[in-house]
């Protein structure tokens, strides 16, 4: 026997201590997860809406007609990485940045890639490997995703994009499925492109009329759009991040659980062959007593 | 008797859905509206008023702060930065704010480059007002 009952008797307090923290962490990850997932969940109707309504619109213009829709030769990428802020919450954020290492190192190797990091996580990550992020937001998302924050962000890669400097935006987050699975996805941002339907010159069909002109809805709707998009992957990313915690939590409050009741296992084996070994001490007395 | 579906959402909840006989709305040229078998269009929606007219039942009147109107075949999507109801709006305050912001305003210039913002904040609560009262 390696550990006397002392020792056990430790071991076992220390573990139920961690286990309290890992359920109130659990208590805490699924109070957030509920706020989370809703917001989540009433948003999706609104951009799939919104998804429809510029399909639509699309489907009627050149890609010509508005810089957000034009495709070049792509030698820059950006890249938007949303990770969380903190941690203990199992793989979540090492499949998102996988997933970015991954499509670094194989469809954009040899492109320009540059990295707009979201969360703190993936910015430590990437520090390490001596990557120099473009941008990098921390603590933006906290509770709940504000829409300002996506904007500010997404103003700024439309400006690069206006100008030149990167020729496609992508955007790596976590998709929340349901409580168990977040799903790693990539999603492109810029130019717009809803579908496979990429725009063409000649199946163009003016179904509608534009209100006060083509142009200027366009340039109200798409960058805000773009700006939806990304707002839509934060709020996933949130409830997301939440579940994968509150789904860690709930693993190692269990794994505690576990560990408690084969060291309370031991330390009773151990208490049993120590008054084992007292009796056997005091009746091999008695014998030797009698003699 | 043909109707409009309309459906209007913001990026915080369902508003409304269901079938309607007319919908009027603020937009950036001015107000319009909207009667079954309307041209198929699209345009931008400024600070306003939306009024919605179901079948049955008393006529709507939603306050509108920016987005998207479609029309495609009768169907009518509204895609709304923010809504406010009536029962939303605090007449008080939104007096108040009008003041506020009004003041704000006449002390801008035209070229000011707040100044499309506040103007916008002055009809909103302008609005506001014609809402609640």
């Amino acid at each position: 026997m390696a550990l006397s009952m002392r020792d056990i008797k430790r071991k076992i307090g220390s573990i139920q201590k961690t286990q309290q923290i890992t359920k109130a962490m659990k208590m805490v990850a699924a109070a957030k997860l509920r706020r989370a997932q809703e917001a989540a969940m009433i948003f999706r109707p609104f951009r799939n809406k919104l998804e429809q309504m510029v399909s639509s619109l699309i489907s009627s213009t050149s890609h010509h007609e508005n810089d957000l829709l034009r495709f070049r030769d792509v030698k820059s990428v950006d890249l938007i990485v949303i990770t969380s802020d903190r941690g203990l919450c199992g793989a979540f954020n090492h499949n998102v940045l996988k997933e970015t290492e991954k499509l670094m190192n194989t469809k954009f190797s040899g492109k320009n890639v540059n990295l707009i990091l979201i969360g703190r996580f993936a910015h430590t990550y990437f520090k390490f490997r001596g990557i120099k992020p473009k941008e990098a937001y921390s603590d933006i998302l906290k509770d709940r995703a504000e829409f300002s924050n996506a904007s500010e962000i997404m103003d700024k890669i439309i400006a690069d994009f206006l100008n030149g400097e990167t020729d496609e935006v992508y955007v790596i987050y976590n998709r929340f499925v349901n409580v168990l699975v977040q799903r790693v996805t990539v999603k492109k941002l810029l130019p717009i492109m809803i579908g496979d339907k990429v725009p063409s010159e000649h199946n163009i069909v003016e179904k509608f009329t534009f209100e006060p002109d083509k142009e200027t809805v366009l340039n109200e709707l798409l960058p805000k759009f773009v700006k939806m998009e990304l707002y839509g992957a934060m709020l996933e990313s949130l409830a997301g991040e939440h579940a994968a915690r509150m789904t860690a939590m709930d693993a190692a409050t269990t794994n505690a659980g576990e560990m408690i009741k084969s060291l309370t296992l031991q330390f009773n084996k151990a208490r049993q062959a120590s008054i084992t070994k007292e009796l056997i001490e005091i009746t091999t007395s008695i014998e030797a007593m009698k003699q | 008797m043909p109707e409009l579906n309309v459906s209007i959402v913001t990026p915080s909840k369902k508003v409304f859905e269901g079938k309607v006989e007319y919908i009027g709305a603020p937009g950036k040229l001015g107000e319009f509206g909207v009667l079954p078998g309307h041209e198929n269009f699209i345009t931008v929606l400024d600070v306003g008023l939306l009024e919605v007219q179901p079948e049955d039942q008393e006529k709507m009147k939603l306050l509108i702060v920016g987005g998207y109107f479609e029309v495609t075949e009768d169907n009518v999507f509204v895609i709304a930065d923010e809504v406010i109801a009536k029962e939303d709006v605090d007449l008080e305050k939104a007096k108040e704010n009008v003041q506020k912001y009004k003041n704000e305003l006449s002390s801008l210039s035209f070229d000011d480059a707040n100044y499309g913002r506040v103007r916008r904040m002055v009809k909103k609560y302008e609005s506001m007002v014609e809402l609640a009262s």
